[in-house]
C-alpha cells in the first residue's frame, strides 16, 4: 500500500475566493496527484463541506463552519487513512486555525495554530491537550482575501510538484539576519545547525545608514534563510535592534526577485508566519512569509504572533526552529523535519513546560507542501527501493514517540493565587541559593511576580521512583518587570520549584 | 478581487483619546515602546501603512496629544487613515 497523502480543503471558500478559477485549482490538485503518484504517495483531496467529496470516504462532512468541526473532520479523515502527510490548503480564510487558549501571560489573546491538527487528543482550546503530536501537518497558505485569478497558489502548487532534493551541502550555505541585541543568542543557533556562524548579517550593522539597505540577489542566493529578529503584527518588515534603535533587517519587497528556488526558510520573529491581507492594510506587497513562497521558497517555518526566546542562550524559538533545519539538513521531508522538532522540543524541555515554552509548541507552524524533501538524505538510493516501508517505518515511530509524549508531559495550570516563593536552591551541602538571591541576580524584584504555575502529571498512579523524582510537586513562578522602571527591554524570569526546591530558573529576555 | 478604496472606507471608523506610548508585547522577541489611543473603552495600537511599526517619528510626534483618528481595526491593531488635533 502507498502512503497517503491528505489534501484537506473548503470547496465553498475556494468559490468564493476564486469565483469561476475554482476548475483551475481542481486541474492543480489533479497534477499534484499525477506527480505525487510517481514520488510512490496516493494523494487524495478532500473537501470537508462536500458531502460527495467524503462519499467514499464515510466521514460526515462540516455541519457547520468552526473550528471544532474542521478539527473533528480532519480527526476522523486521519483515522480513515492513517496519512503519512496532512496537507491543508489555503490561508485561514479557507481553512481555519485552531485558536488556543493563550498560555502566557502577554498581549496575545489566542494563539493561532495548526498545532491541533497533528494531535490524536479532541477539540479543545488549551494547549496542555496538544503536547503529543503524532501528525506530520503543514500548510500551503494562498493569498487572504478574495482574488482575480490563481497565480499564487498556483506556483506554490507547481513549485512543490517540481522540487527535486539537492545535495544537502546546497543547503548548507545559509543566509541569516540577526538583531544586534542577540547576535550571540544566534550564533549559538548557526553554530548548532552549521557548525559556524560566519557572514552573519548584523541589524543594525554598525554603519551609519538612515534607511534600508536592500541585500543583493548574490546575498540572498543560500537555500537556507534563518532570522532572529524583531516582528510585528500585520507587517512587512522584520526588524533589528541596538539599544533605541529598531532598523528595518529585512523587508518583504527585498525578496521579489532574489529568492533561489527551494529555498527553506526559518524565522523566529514574533509574527513572523503571520498570513494577512497587506494590500488591504494599504500596506507595500505582502507579509514577509507568504512572499518567501511566493519567490520560490519552498517551506518557511515561522510564529503566528508573539515569540520568545533567551538573549544570549538557547530556548524556546531558537530551538523549534534549529531542530526543524538540522532535521532539513539530514534529508528529511519538510513535515517530517517539523514533527520531529516540535517532538524534540517536546523531550528537550519537558517533562514539565513553562508557560511560555507551552505557547512557543502552540505558535510555530510549517507553510509549504509537508511531502518535499529538500535534501537527499545519503540513504536515498535505500529509501527509493522501498519508500512506502520507509515512510511507514518512519510515520509509526514517530507516532509512537507523539503518544509517549503525550502520555509524559505534565498539564500546567495557572494557579488562581500567586502563592509565595519560600522555598531555596541548594547548590552543595553547604551552600544555598535564596529566592532574594535568585531575583537580585537577575535585577528583578518580589515585586514584579506575575503567577504561579502548577504542574500535574497526566497519570494520576505515580509510584515509587517517579514519585521521588517530585513529579506532582512542580511549580512555576513567572516575574515580569515592572514597565514603569524605564527600561527599554522588560524580561521574563520562570522559577521552577519542586518539592519546596527551586530546581533553577530560566531569563527569556525581550527580543 | 483584492478589497478596494470604498471597501475599506465602509471599513472605517473613527476614536477620539489620547496618543500614549507604552511598552507592549512586554518579555517577548517583540517587546518595545509603542504609540496607543488611549480611548474611554480600551487603547488601540497605532500605526502608519508603511512606518516601522518599531520607531515611527511621525507617530512620536503626537504623543501627549487629544486627537481624533479614523483608521481601520484589524483587533487591537488601529491602522490610521487621517488624525487630527484636538484644540
Amino acid at each position: 500500500m502507498k502512503p497517503v497523502k491528505l489534501v484537506v480543503t473548503n470547496k465553498a471558500k475556494l468559490q468564493w475566493k476564486y469565483g469561476k478559477h475554482l476548475s483551475r485549482i481542481n486541474a492543480l490538485l489533479k497534477k499534484m496527484q499525477v506527480a505525487d503518484k510517481k514520488k510512490g504517495l496516493d494523494t487524495i483531496v478532500i473537501f470537508v463541506d462536500d458531502a460527495a467529496s467524503l462519499k467514499k470516504t464515510g466521514v460526515k462532512k462540516l455541519n457547520a463552519d468552526w473550528e471544532k468541526e474542521y478539527k473533528r473532520v480532519v480527526d476522523d479523515l486521519y483515522k480513515k487513512y492513517i496519512p503519512a502527510y496532512i496537507l491543508i490548503l489555503g490561508a485561514q480564510d479557507i481553512f481555519p486555525f485552531q485558536e488556543i487558549d493563550n498560555p502566557a501571560q502577554d498581549d496575545d489573546l489566542n494563539v493561532p495554530s495548526d498545532l491541533p491538527y497533528a494531535c490524536d487528543t479532541a477539540y479543545s482550546t488549551s494547549i496542555t491537550n496538544f503536547t503529543g503530536p503524532t501528525r506530520v501537518v503543514s500548510r500551503i497558505p494562498d493569498l487572504m482575501g478574495r482574488q482575480k485569478d490563481t497565480a499564487y497558489l498556483q506556483k506554490l502548487i507547481n513549485n512543490s510538484i517540481n522540487h527535486k532534493p539537492l545535495d544537502p551541502v546546497e543547503y548548507h550555505n545559509y543566509f541569516s539576519v540577526t538583531a544586534w541585541v542577540w547576535t550571540q543568542s544566534t550564533q549559538l543557533s548557526l553554530q548548532s545547525m552549521f557548525g559556524k556562524h560566519t557572514g552573519l548579517y548584523h541589524s543594525p550593522n554598525g554603519k551609519a545608514a538612515k534607511t534600508y539597505k536592500p541585500y543583493s540577489k548574490k546575498e540572498l542566493t543560500p537555500l537556507t534563510h534563518f532570522y532572529n529578529c524583531h516582528g510585528a503584527n500585520f507587517d512587512t518588515t522584520f526588524y533589528g535592534q541596538k539599544g533605541e534603535k529598531f532598523p528595518e533587517a529585512m523587508e518583504s519587497d527585498n525578496l521579489t526577485g532574489n529568492i533561489t528556488a527551494g529555498t527553506v526558510v526559518a524565522a523566529e520573529c514574533c509574527y513572523g508566519a503571520q498570513l494577512f491581507d497587506a494590500q488591504q492594510m494599504s500596506m507595500p506587497g505582502s507579509g514577509i512569509a507568504l512572499n518567501y513562497l511566493g519567490q520560490n521558497a519552498i517551506a518557511f517555518v515561522g510564529s503566528s504572533n508573539i515569540a520568545y526566546g533567551p538573549p544570549d542562550s538557547q530556548g524556546l524559538a531558537d530551538l523549534i526552529t534549529q531542530y526543524f533545519i538540522k532535521n532539513v539538513l539530514k534529508g528529511a521531508t519538510t513535515g517530517r523535519a517539523f514533527l520531529e522538532a516540535r517532538q524534540r522540543f517536546l523531550t528537550e524541555v519537558g517533562p514539565d513546560l513553562d508557560p511560555i515554552e507551552l505557547k512557543t509548541l502552540a505558535q510555530f507552524m510549517l507553510l509549504g507542501d509537508p511531502s518535499v524533501q529538500p535534501a537527499q538524505c545519503e540513504e536515498a538510493e535505500i529509501l527509493q527501493l522501498s519508500v512506502g516501508t520507509a515512510i511507514a517505518n518512519s510515520r509509526k515511530n514517530l507516532y509512537m514517540k507523539g503518544r509517549t509524549l503525550a502520555d509524559s508531559i505534565g498539564v500546567t495550570k495557572r494557579q488562581r493565587k500567586a502563592t509565595p516563593l519560600t522555598a531555596k536552591m541548594e547548590l552543595s551541602n553547604t551552600h544555598s541559593m535564596s529566592v532574594n538571591e535568585i531575583l537580585s541576580k537577575n535585577n528583578f524584584t518580589r515585586e514584579d511576580k506575575k503567577a504561579v504555575y502548577s504542574v500535574h502529571p497526566k497519570s494520576t498512579d505515580i509510584i515509587g521512583l517517579q514519585k521521588k523524582f517530585g513529579g506532582k510537586n512542580v511549580k512555576f513562578h513567572t516575574y515580569i518587570q515592572n514597565a514603569t522602571k524605564g527600561l527599554k527591554r522588560l524580561r521574563i524570569l520562570v522559577v521552577k520549584e519542586n518539592r519546596a526546591q527551586i530546581l533553577g530558573w530560566k531569563v527569556y529576555e525581550s527580543k | 478581487m483584492k478589497a478596494n478604496d470604498s471597501d475599506k472606507e465602509k471599513n472605517e471608523a473613527t476614536f477620539s483619546g489620547i496618543i500614549i506610548k507604552k511598552k507592549t508585547a512586554s518579555g517577548s522577541k517583540s517587546e518595545h515602546n509603542a504609540i496607543f489611543l488611549q480611548t474611554t473603552e480600551k487603547d488601540y495600537q497605532l500605526r502608519r501603512a508603511g512606518a516601522n511599526a518599531f520607531a515611527d517619528p511621525g507617530l512620536q510626534k503626537w504623543v501627549g496629544k487629544k486627537v481624533i483618528i479614523t483608521g481601520v481595526l484589524y483587533g487591537a491593531l488601529l491602522m490610521i487613515s487621517t488624525i487630527k488635533k484636538i484644540p
